[in-house]
This record gives C-alpha cells, sequence and structure tokens, in this order.
C-alpha cells in the first residue's frame, strides 16, 4: 500500500474500525514506516489532547432565563422572535420601547380610556379655539361648530359624555378634556408602572431598559392634550 | 444501552461512547417529549435543565467564546421550544437537540464573520498571553497543560466549521458515527472523512504539543 492510502485510514485505524485485513496490512506498513507510525502517533497524541479538554463550567442560570424568555413569548414564533431581538439591540432598545408604549396605549384605550379616545379628534379644534383668544365663544352648529364638524357626535353620544354639546364654551370643553385626560393619565400610568414591574422581573438581557424606559415616561397621554 | 471504549491505547484518554444501536434502545426524553407536545410546559423545562450543559458545551467548542456560546444556548433552547413540537421521535432526542444548537452556533458563526473572529483571536493573544512558545518544558506542568489546553481551544476555532463540529461532535462528545451523521445529515463515509480531516488540520497546528505528547506516549 501506498504511504497515502495508509494515511488516509489511520483515524479508523486508531478506532478500530476497519476489517482484520485491512488492519494487518497496516500493521506490516507501520512495521517498516517510521514516518507512518510517526504520523499515528502524533494523531493518537491529537486525540488525547482532545479528550483532555476540561468541561467548561455552566454559566449559572441558563434555563432560568430560557423559561422566562418562553414566558415572555419569545418561544413562540421563530420569525416574529427573530425580528424582535434584532431590534431589541440597544442602539434600538429606545425606539423599540416607544413603540412598545405606543401599542400598548392604542391597545388600553380600547377598554378604560373608551370615554375620552374618540375625543382626541376634537383636541385640534378645540386647543387652536383657546389660543386663538377664541375661548369663550359657544360651538354652534352656525359657526361650523362641533356637530357641523363632527356630524355622528350627536348619535353617538359622544358629545354629552364629555359634556361637549353647541352650548358649551371651547374653554369649559377644555377643562373637561384636560380633567377626563388626567384621569385617564393616571390609570394608565399605574397599568404601565405595573407592566414595567413585570418586565423588570422576566430576566430579559433588554427588561431592564425596558422596563426604566416605561417607569420614565412623563404625561404621553397631556403631551398630545395640552397645548404646546 | 450498551456502552464500549473505544480508544484502546492509554495514551489518549478513553472515551464511553455510546454503542449506535438507535433502533434498539429506548430515548431517555420520550416521556417528557410526549408530556412537553401534550402541553406540560414544566416538561420541557426538565428537557432544557437535562441538555443545557450539552448544548451550552458544544457552542463554546464552536465558538471560542463563553459569551457567545451562553447566548448561542438561550436562542437554540429557544428554538427547541419553537420547534421542537414538530419532533416525531425520528431520532433520539438528544440527537435533535444537538441538530439545532449545531445549526444555531453554524448560524452565529456566520453573523460574526471570519474577520470579526480573527480580531477576537488577535486581542486574546494579546491580552491573555495565549502566544505560546515553542515548546513547553515540562508537559506535566500544570501551566503548561493550561497551555496547551488554550492551544487546543484556539487551533479548534481555526478549523472550518464542518470539520469543527464533526471532530467537537466524535472526540469531545463522544457520539457515535451514526448519530452525528444524523445531526449533520450527512452519510457516515462523509462524518468519518471530516473527524480525519479535522484531525490532521489539529496536528499540523499543534504540533510541539503532539510531539511531546507522542514522545512522552513512545518513552
Amino acid at each position: 500500500m501506498k504511504h497515502s492510502e495508509i494515511r488516509a485510514h489511520l483515524s479508523e485505524y486508531l478506532e478500530r474500525d476497519l476489517s482484520g485485513e485491512q488492519r494487518s496490512r497496516i500493521d506490516a506498513h507501520l512495521e517498516n514506516c517510521t514516518d507512518c507510525d510517526r504520523e499515528l502517533n502524533e494523531l493518537r497524541a491529537t486525540v488525547s489532547l482532545l479528550r483532555r479538554l476540561p468541561e467548561p463550567a455552566l454559566p449559572p442560570g441558563i434555563s432560568g432565563a430560557v423559561m422566562a424568555r418562553i414566558a415572555l413569548g419569545e418561544g413562540r414564533d421563530a420569525r416574529v422572535y427573530s425580528l424582535l431581538r434584532r431590534v431589541a439591540e440597544p442602539r434600538f432598545a429606545a425606539p423599540l420601547a416607544a413603540g412598545l408604549a405606543g401599542l400598548f396605549f392604542l391597545f388600553q384605550s380600547g377598554d378604560a380610556g373608551r370615554s375620552t379616545q374618540p375625543l382626541r379628534a376634537f383636541a385640534p379644534e378645540i386647543v387652536a379655539r383657546v389660543a386663538a383668544n377664541d375661548a369663550e365663544t359657544p360651538f354652534t352648529a352656525e359657526r361650523g361648530g362641533f356637530e357641523a364638524a363632527w356630524p355622528n357626535s350627536r348619535d353617538s353620544g359622544l358629545g354629552s359624555q364629555a359634556g361637549v354639546t353647541s352650548g358649551i364654551t371651547p374653554a369649559a370643553a377644555y377643562q373637561q378634556y384636560v380633567s377626563m385626560a388626567r384621569r385617564e393619565e393616571a390609570e394608565r400610568r399605574a397599568r404601565m408602572q405595573e407592566f414595567a414591574r413585570q418586565l423588570r422581573g422576566a430576566g430579559h438581557p433588554n427588561s431592564a431598559s425596558l422596563a426604566s424606559h416605561f417607569e420614565a415616561r412623563p404625561n404621553v397621554v397631556l403631551a398630545d392634550w395640552l397645548p404646546r | 444501552m450498551t456502552y464500549e471504549l473505544v480508544e484502546p491505547n492509554p495514551a489518549a484518554a478513553p472515551i464511553a461512547r455510546e454503542v449506535d444501536t438507535y433502533t434498539e434502545i429506548v430515548d431517555p426524553d420520550s416521556e417528557h417529549v410526549r408530556r412537553w407536545q401534550a402541553g406540560d410546559a414544566s416538561a420541557f423545562e426538565v428537557l432544557v435543565r437535562r441538555h443545557e450543559r450539552s448544548v451550552f458545551r458544544l457552542a463554546l467548542r464552536m465558538l471560542g467564546s463563553r459569551e457567545e456560546a451562553e447566548d448561542v444556548t438561550q436562542e437554540a433552547l429557544l428554538s427547541l421550544h419553537r420547534h421542537g413540537r414538530s419532533f416525531r421521535g425520528e431520532s433520539r432526542f438528544s440527537t435533535f437537540v444537538y441538530r439545532v444548537a449545531a445549526n444555531a452556533a453554524l448560524n452565529r458563526r456566520r453573523t460574526l464573520g471570519r474577520s470579526r473572529a480573527r480580531e477576537r483571536l488577535l486581542a486574546e493573544r494579546q491580552s491573555g498571553g495565549i502566544d505560546l512558545p515553542s515548546s513547553p518544558r515540562d508537559p506535566g506542568d500544570a501551566a503548561a497543560g493550561a497551555q496547551a489546553q488554550a492551544r487546543v481551544h484556539e487551533a479548534l476555532q481555526e478549523l472550518p466549521p464542518d470539520l469543527r463540529l464533526a471532530v467537537v461532535l466524535y472526540d469531545i462528545e463522544g457520539m457515535p458515527y451514526g448519530e452525528i451523521a444524523r445531526v449533520l445529515e450527512v452519510p457516515e463515509g462523509t462524518v468519518k472523512s471530516r473527524i480525519h480531516r479535522a484531525r490532521n488540520a489539529l496536528r499540523e497546528r499543534l504540533r510541539s504539543f503532539v510531539t511531546q505528547e507522542s514522545e512522552g506516549v513512545d518513552s
């Protein structure tokens, strides 16, 4: 046998993974070939070095972190999670948190914010009147006021829910809106704190930064309502 | 389940390798897999605890960095949760786990990129003193042993990923050829060939240690 043929089978020779005949032929070659014999010994020494690598210490908390991330929904859909992981990198953490906050408020408003959410559409008009020192002129249909601008408001009862009718002044409506928005803000802030508390305890690498973003959030709702 | 010692030479540490008779053995994970697939979340936690060590070990040998390995271990176990419900028992669950872990490690490796890996190795050499002397004086010395281990660890990282994976699964994880073939989804002959090529490449890269080791064996 040629040297190259012998050398191609040295791993199998070491593993006793050859037929008796093949093994005998290699044995006979090794008896007379110091180069191939040296290579066999070096190969054996290489395997020995590999197998003596120490068992690495397992970092603590891997299984706990994995189960926490699964509880947060990361173990559900590979494509969605892959996207989330990408945007959850530190440079994207703040925009992600802002986006989450937006989604959070959107979903929350469908419930507790039912009484004021539809009225947000009226805010720009009211704020514009207040800013234009036209706050004491009542809304009227003739002036293109409340009912004219929002013809469905009477049917839906939205105006009466907020105390806004044709006879109310923009100043009074403004006070009404601010009062409602502050109450809504307090409720949302409480829910946000609870959400942040749960996030912080979730064990995800980005949990703390996301949680602090929620905790430090200013008056998100009022910022949209108050004149700038 | 039966075991045999596959390394007859005392110079190489013998490794207890499970004989590749998958069809005749019972998968020790099957009960927990069945419970998890039926909706028992606690069964998955048991599986995670049972396999996290082997996943981490494989990730560390494939990536060379504990930080990356820990991250990839979490990713692999989450991936297992996403895809494991479709596991139908065609192979052992541990084989499936290794396949998921290997894919996660290879994907991370591709993401890191060859250039970044080289930069990291260079930085480690400069800061950690892995730039070894050509020949440690006493191979039995603990410091020399640690140096040799560091060099083996480094040499593994220099192998192409397909060769590295094969030799890690065989020589470090102790898996039989057939199971490695199922993990890598290649024929057994390819597995044997990759292991041999990997060993030869390591032999070249670890020349000084290998020479001392083989001389120690001979004497």
